[in-house]
């Protein structure tokens, strides 16, 4: 297990460095001029200049890109070039919000997800389609739209949530999750289809194994044939899938931040890739890059913990 | 088969449970659907922005709507009612002094305080002018650039431009800024003024309820000259960049007022929100290349005016914008001095009119032009295709290119790669107008430096009017404006706001700005 989550941290240092390097590039072919953004079109021409030095925008590339990581080996992570708050404080504030988001989406998708996935597997039939088609849904309805329905729904026609704004969770537990219903339920649909999938296939396959077959002809009570022998069997790819679910929660959190008017990590990248605030656009680019990161470990340990022959392997 | 049905019962309760789950959170909100800041509670008003502040020093604050984020904190020298018409603020005369439009003199009111509880002197707001004059980055800039401010006596100003100046106390209302004066404190460390509220306006921003970015929450001025025009316990500006998103929280009654546009009117509509609407603004195009330095044929005042010609104003007014817009012929909106009535229908509908005018100038065949446009402003890109349409059907060829920020654009046009740009643009003063756009040193919307005939002499008589001749000199400028052709313009729109029916004291001026937001009130 220690050699495990070495092994990951290690692996996470090379791939750090590179979206460093990848995002600064692209953010440098963003179109428009930092400068020119802060001072606006009717600022001198001097003072324009001026303000690129102090920047340090007329640099090359590569030295702009070293000073950065410089200041960043140090914890320095910059500040942005519009509000002057440091960077690192900005991604501390915001963190905890995405995380909510994220968190409870894929709780949510795991919780409906496999429930669903165990319920297709063990019936089939009619439950099974319906299940199908239900999960297809999900996955082909975009979850921008998704959110305009659920606030129209259920913050403007019946008013049972809010249609904006975040509540943390040291002001109000009550609040915070009125608050992430309707995001958590807009993020979540398309991945509750697929570990709804996987699950499924999993399961089908567990079940129909020699073993499940002595267990049963042993006396084992069938609610632990399915929870504790089939489905630990079948978790593997199921993990796996809930960490691709959490993962691509990331990408959903930028529009759905956006609709739900949440002051996460993804509704500051928005802001901040159209001001040119490339200290803010790098911070966040790699706060997302460590969080994939933790995703990716977890999904290794809760991999060695299903299946002991990664443990002792 | 009976062991399989007893373990699809055991899934049930899993399922039941995640549904109860649910239910609980659902039901545990059924006390109303507060969100972060609910707009319900008496006393707090939530206002939907659709960006934050390019600034909070009053120095490099943008206008548009996110004046409210200065105007709730910083009063103005000169001060603005619901008709536009100035009135007192932290002055209470003002006047221009012997002739030709260069000295002003304004006298403060007494017993002023700054938020910090530091005493309004004429040295503060003095020192509060030069540094805007000084460090100015914002659409006023240009216009304060001139001036420079002295302390008089115990309670009057003086300011001095070096060229004559017709505006000043316009530049002196919160349109333009430079009146909002700035505590010493604020002074003293610029810095802090990117974060914090100097002014001594009747709010304060509260920087421990604000989250950058996000929300920006402005309590009351305890040391405001005037406590009974402070109406609410708070003033929340909240920043919602979805315009459909804002709508939806003015529905679902957690904001009290939003900036509206054609997209969203008929929601509002059917909302039965209250809507206020006026023009404010007008789009089209600009033609920065009128001495033909990229184009030639630009350079003839034929071909420009011939490019007026072509274009259908009231077909495109309607189809892109409804009834929120109307064909225009000149480069302002209503309200502004720079705004002539005579002026409306100067071009109308005519391309064989333009054919001709294009023959005449010697481009029978027409010509190809580049325009970069604000691809970041919906309604602009869809006008800028139209209009290329158009003119297409006469000879000329736009090849567009989108910018996808104002700073681009600028940068763009700056380096002299296009022949005109299009955004929209609102009303102004003839004077912030011209100098902002037309002068030889109007900056990068005249890259070329180029001279206008006939503009310098009308500007110049405009410049030194007095009070009783300036709408008239105002109205000759805009005739040099219009009859050379400098711009194509298309359409006046109108600005649209919604508000809550607990709203009150919510206005549009005739100028299609908001009336000043520490005006409004919740019931």
């Amino acid at each position: 297990m220690v050699r495990v989550v070495l092994r990951r941290l290690i692996i996470s240092v090379p791939l750090v460095f590179i979206v460093s390097v990848l995002t600064f590039i692209l953010q440098s072919l963003i179109p428009g001029d930092p400068a020119r953004s802060i001072l606006g079109s009717t600022g001198t021409p001097q003072a324009y200049t001026r303000l690129r030095g102090a920047m340090h925008l007329n640099d090359p590339l590569y030295l702009q890109w070293w000073r950065y990581i410089e200041g960043v080996v140090k914890g320095d992570f910059g500040t942005s070039l519009f509000t002057g708050e440091p960077v690192l404080h900005t991604l501390a504030t915001r963190m905890p919000v995405t995380l909510s988001l994220l968190l409870g989406a894929t709780s949510l998708c795991t919780l409906v997800g496999v429930c669903m996935g165990v319920a297709s597997a063990l019936r089939g039939g009619v439950t099974s389609k319906v299940i199908d088609v239900v999960s297809l849904a999900g996955l082909a309805l975009p979850n921008y739209w998704l959110a305009l329905l659920l606030v129209s729904a259920f913050s403007i026609a019946i008013p049972v949530f809010p249609a904006i704004g975040y509540v943390p969770l040291g002001t109000s537990p009550l609040h915070w999750a009125q608050s992430l219903v309707l995001p958590v339920a807009a993020l979540s649909l398309g991945g509750v289809a697929q570990i709804a999938k996987m699950t499924r296939d999993g399961m089908s396959d567990a079940m129909e194994q020699d073993y499940i077959r002595t267990l049963r002809a042993s006396g084992v009570s069938p609610r632990s044939l399915i929870w504790k022998h089939g489905l630990k069997n079948a978790g593997v790819p199921i993990s796996t899938m809930v960490g691709l679910v959490f993962i691509g929660a990331l990408s959903g959190s930028l529009f759905i931040e956006s609709v739900f008017v949440i002051p996460g990590l993804g509704s500051l990248v928005v802001t901040a890739t159209t001001t040119h605030d490339i200290p803010v656009i790098q911070g966040v680019a790699l706060a997302f890059t460590l969080i994939v990161v933790a995703a990716n470990l977890v999904i290794d340990l809760t991999y060695s913990w299903l299946n002991p022959k990664v443990r002792t392997s | 088969m009976r062991d399989l049905h007893r373990a699809q019962g055991s899934v049930r309760p899993a399922v039941f449970g995640a549904l109860a789950l649910s239910g609980a959170l659902a039901l545990t909100a059924c006390g109303g659907g507060t969100g972060t800041q609910a707009a319900g509670p008496a006393g707090i008003m939530t206002v939907a922005m659709r960006t934050q502040p390019s600034a909070l020093d009053p120095a490099k604050a943008a206008n548009g709507s996110s004046a409210f984020y200065q105007e709730l904190a910083y009063d103005s020298l000169i001060d603005q009612n619901a008709k536009g018409t100035l009135i007192p603020g932290l002055a209470t005369q003002w006047g221009y002094q012997g002739t030709g439009s260069t000295k002003f003199s304004v006298t403060l009111r007494s017993g002023v305080k700054f938020a910090d509880g530091e005493p309004m002197t004429p040295k503060s707001v003095a020192d509060s002018i030069n540094y805007f004059a000084k460090n100015g980055t914002g659409p006023a800039s240009a216009a304060f650039a001139t001036i420079s401010a002295v302390p008089v006596g115990s309670d009057q100003v003086l300011l001095t431009s070096s060229t004559p100046d017709p505006i000043i106390p316009d530049l002196l209302s919160p349109t333009y800024f430079g009146g909002n004066i700035i505590s010493p404190k604020g002074l003293a460390k610029p810095s802090a003024l990117t974060s914090q509220t100097f002014g001594a306006g009747p709010y304060v921003l509260d920087t421990a309820q604000s989250v950058d970015g996000d929300h920006y929450t402005y309590v009351p001025n305890k040391n405001f000259y005037d406590q009974s025009r402070i109406h609410n316990k708070q003033v929340i500006l909240k920043v919602i960049s979805n315009p459909t998103a804002a709508v939806q929280a003015l529905r679902a009654g957690q904001v009290d007022v939003v900036e509206g546009g054609p997209d969203t009117v008929s929601t509002a509509k059917a909302a039965k929100e209250q809507i206020f609407q006026t023009p404010s603004f007008w789009d089209g195009m600009f033609i920065d290349d009128w001495g033909g330095k990229l184009v030639p044929a630009l350079g003839d005042v034929r071909v420009r005016q011939a490019m007026n010609y072509a274009i259908d104003r009231t077909s495109i007014a309607q189809a892109i914008y409804g009834n929120l817009a109307k064909a225009n012929d000149q480069p302002n909106t209503p309200g502004w001095d720079a705004y002539d009535t005579a002026m409306e229908s100067r071009y109308p509908y005519d391309p064989a009119k333009a054919k001709q005018l294009l023959a005449q100038a010697g481009y029978p065949n027409g010509f190809t032009m580049k325009l970069i446009y604000a691809a970041y402003e919906a309604q602009t890109t869809q006008l800028e295709q139209a209009m290329a349409g158009q003119l297409g059907k006469v000879g000329i060829k736009v090849e567009l290119t989108g910018a996808n920020s104002i700073g681009d654009q600028f940068t763009k046009v700056g380096a002299k790669q296009y022949s005109a740009f299009a955004l929209a643009w609102g009303g102004k003063s003839a004077y912030a107008q011209v100098a902002q756009v037309w002068l030889p040193n109007s900056g990068n919307a005249n890259p070329w430096h180029s001279p206008v005939t006939g503009l310098s002499k009308a500007f110049a008589a405009y410049s030194s009017a007095s009070p009783a001749d300036k709408t008239a000199k105002a109205a000759a400028v805009e005739k040099v404006v219009v009859d050379q052709a400098l711009t194509v313009p298309v359409i006046q729109g109108d600005a649209v706001w919604y508000a809550s029916p607990r709203v009150k004291g919510f206005a549009l001026m005739p100028q299609g700005d908001a009336v000043q937001a520490s005006n409004w009130q919740v019931g």
